[in-house]
């Protein structure tokens, strides 16, 4: 009984407080300050949502076209906040569609990534080890001229339908959508991962309030990750 | 009139539609809000891959397609609800595949793989074919009613973890997975074996209306059994017996097809037009660890045309790529149990804790150093055919760098960095990595006398 009533807590704080976080992992160059994540390049946020109804899935792509950049506003609003600075328009979307070329260096780096990210996900506190790397392609952004590190930020949610809700009530399944964002800072120059944090909310209200649904968490997040902290100077 | 006789005739006219549908007599498609929701998917699922960069750009290429189609189709109109559009996506996994609407896409992976048009044309006719019959349609209603459905869902859920290595490879389907699951379904698991039969078949008619010889459909399939990769996941198109039994069937169709004179088709005239798109691929399988593939098709376009600089460089890139990694898989490595260690090692390992574990090997280091030995060779060739050739300069710069040849992997980026254009992408990361070179050159002090 006291078991269940501690879910049925967590489960409720869940929905009255925001998102909550899986825990953030930082590279050990970060930590000792021979790294750190002052000017970041954010770049387009990838989004991803589905539906998920008693008779399978489908994808939501307008919904996630629209709710990416709303979450990608929140991680850049709360890295400004930090003390760090944010490379204004780096990779817009006129930009991108204007240069095709940058367009396929950014899709390139993205795939790099998500094949990172899928040992990243399994392992994440092989970060501390450096064993993740995206390699020195992050110099082919022209952003990470002026960046010190770049940020990949990915989001994925999953919409319950009514009666997908009320069939995992009955199963004890999943009975309420869920919304995971990924952040992920990288070195611009080596390409080296440096900091690693996965949030996530539990209900329906990430679609109508982003901020309010990611900003606190990510705010404690960024903390742990030493977002906008001054680096150790560099001995002459 | 006895009480039988309305029996009789209903059984009657169900006789008459099973004939008709043994016949393949056409019959009306009537739409269902179940149809229209998957139109609707697979609309959205064109405008994302245009939105997400993975259509190729390439109007000579989408105009070649085009033609090979227009050849088979003629002046029959399309169906209801289908626009043909025929077009090349961007990635190395060896598929193609047709959506309801008409949209027809042929990854580059495939173009590189294959030899001819007629081959062209028979990946085509066999598309068009799932189109016309309205295969996917039947097969969403099919997967709808059936349990199994939420099998083949979750799974492709899971498509996404199917291609960590992934970089470029099946990112065409990790977008589709997002649109429409019924659509990634069919394409990595194929339709029923009936449907498949009936492309194949209504696929070898169409290419004779095209006056393609049909025997380049068996061939294709044979090519699609190379096995150079061990692949994340295998499509349909690779798995036994299904692929032996539709080889020896479309043999079989295609002999009694016979064409005197069929549309004559080289390997020349095929490689000009694609050989743009080939060479993107060969980048995109060097980025998704597909060095073995990425070699085999610089050695078709080194074969094709051996003067050009661009062959040569791209061959040799894939040899520095191998690394310490054999150009062909050995014995064990084909074996079964081989191939689901090496599945295992490519989730787990990164690409370089990869060419580590290669290393432990007895013939890793002597791999490693013959595969950087023929890289070196080729580059030099290709400057030999183009000094102003800039990229063959930068991968020297990158193969010298990785055998701690410092002063001349610097010399070779400076090269590059004077050849190359002003606005090239990686000027960036080639100015970091020479400084980093003159850096340690000069802690190191001057070079000792040889």
């Amino acid at each position: 009984m006291k078991a269940y009533s501690s879910v049925l807590a967590v489960g409720a704080s869940i929905t009255v407080l925001g998102g909550l976080a899986l825990g953030a992992v930082t590279n050990p160059k970060l930590d000792s300050g021979e790294k750190s994540i002052r000017k970041v390049c954010v770049l387009p946020v990838e989004a991803e949502m589905n539906k998920s109804g008693m008779k399978g899935g489908e994808g939501m792509t307008k919904e996630a076209d629209e709710w990416g950049p709303k979450v990608g506003d929140v991680v850049t609003k709360v890295i400004g906040a930090t003390g760090a600075e944010v490379i204004p328009g780096a990779l817009s979307e006129e930009q991108l569609r204007a240069n095709d070329s940058l367009r396929q260096t950014l899709l390139q780096l993205n795939q790099k990534y998500d094949s990172v990210s899928a040992q990243l996900h399994k392992n994440p506190k092989d970060l501390k080890k450096g064993r993740y790397t995206l390699g020195d392609e992050v110099a082919l952004l022209p952003c990470a001229a002026q960046a010190d590190s770049l940020a990949f930020v990915h989001a994925k949610a999953t919409v319950l339908t009514g009666g997908k809700k009320a069939f995992g009530a009955l199963v004890a399944g999943p009975s309420r959508s869920r919304s995971d964002v990924w952040v992920t800072f990288v070195d611009a120059k080596s390409g080296e991962t440096l900091a690693y944090t996965r949030v996530f909310t539990i209900g329906d209200r990430f679609r109508q309030d982003p901020a309010k649904a990611y900003t606190n968490v990510l705010t404690k997040e960024f903390k742990k990750m030493r977002v906008g902290v001054q680096g150790a100077k560099k001995k002459k | 009139m006895s009480r039988r006789t309305p029996a009789l005739a209903s059984l009657f006219t169900c006789f008459l539609s099973a004939a008709l549908a043994q016949s393949g007599a056409p019959q009306a498609f009537k739409f269902t809000p179940v149809d229209a929701k998957l139109l609707e998917e697979v609309n959205e699922l064109d405008r994302q891959l245009e939105k997400k960069g993975l259509v190729y750009q390439d109007p000579e290429l989408t105009a070649y397609l085009n033609n090979v189609a227009t050849r088979m189709l003629g002046d029959q109109p399309a169906p209801e609800q289908v626009n043909f559009k025929f077009r090349v996506l961007r990635d190395p996994m060896v598929n193609a595949f047709a959506m309801p609407n008409g949209s027809i896409y042929v990854h580059t992976g495939l173009l590189a793989t294959l030899e001819n048009e007629a081959q062209l044309a028979s990946v085509l006719a066999h598309e068009i074919t799932h189109v016309t019959q309205r295969h996917t349609y039947q097969h969403n209603r099919s997967l709808r009613k059936k349990m199994v459905a939420m099998h083949v869902f979750s799974a492709v859920s899971a498509a996404g973890g199917f291609f960590p290595a992934g970089s470029l490879f099946g990112a065409v389907l990790s977008v589709a997975g997002s649109v429409s699951q019924v659509l990634v379904a069919a394409s990595v698991f194929g339709y029923s074996q009936d449907l498949e039969r009936a492309a194949d078949r209504n696929g070898v008619d169409l290419m004779t209306k095209g006056n393609y010889d049909a025997r380049a459909m068996p061939r294709t399939f044979a090519l699609l059994d190379e096995k150079l990769e061990i692949e994340p996941v295998e499509t349909f198109w690779r798995t036994h017996p299904k692929l032996q039994e539709r080889i020896t069937t479309t043999t079989q169709l295609a002999g009694s097809q016979g064409l005197k004179e069929p549309r004559a088709v080289s390997e020349d005239a095929y490689l000009a037009l694609v050989a743009g798109a080939m060479r993107y691929n060969i980048g995109a399988d060097l980025v998704s660890r597909r060095a073995r593939t990425a070699l085999a098709r610089a050695n078709r376009l080194v074969r094709w045309k051996p003067d050009d600089p661009a062959n040569r460089v791209l061959l040799a890139d894939a040899y520095r790529a191998l690394g310490a990694k054999t150009a062909e898989p050995g014995q064990e490595e084909q074996s079964r149990h081989g191939q689901a260690d090496h599945r295992k090692r490519l989730l787990k390992l990164t690409a370089e804790e990869e060419q580590k574990e290669l290393l432990k090997k007895p013939d890793g280091a002597v791999e490693r150093k013959a595969n950087a030995e023929r890289a070196e060779k080729e580059y030099l060739e290709s400057i030999a055919k183009d000094s102003s050739f800039a990229e063959a300069h930068r991968g020297l710069g990158m193969l010298y760098e990785e055998q701690s040849r410092n002063a001349d992997a610097a010399r070779e980026y400076k090269r590059y960095l004077d050849l190359a254009p002003a606005d090239a992408l990686d000027r960036l990361r080639i100015e970091r990595r020479l400084e980093k070179l003159e850096k340690s050159l000069v802690d190191r002090g001057p070079a000792k006398p040889a």
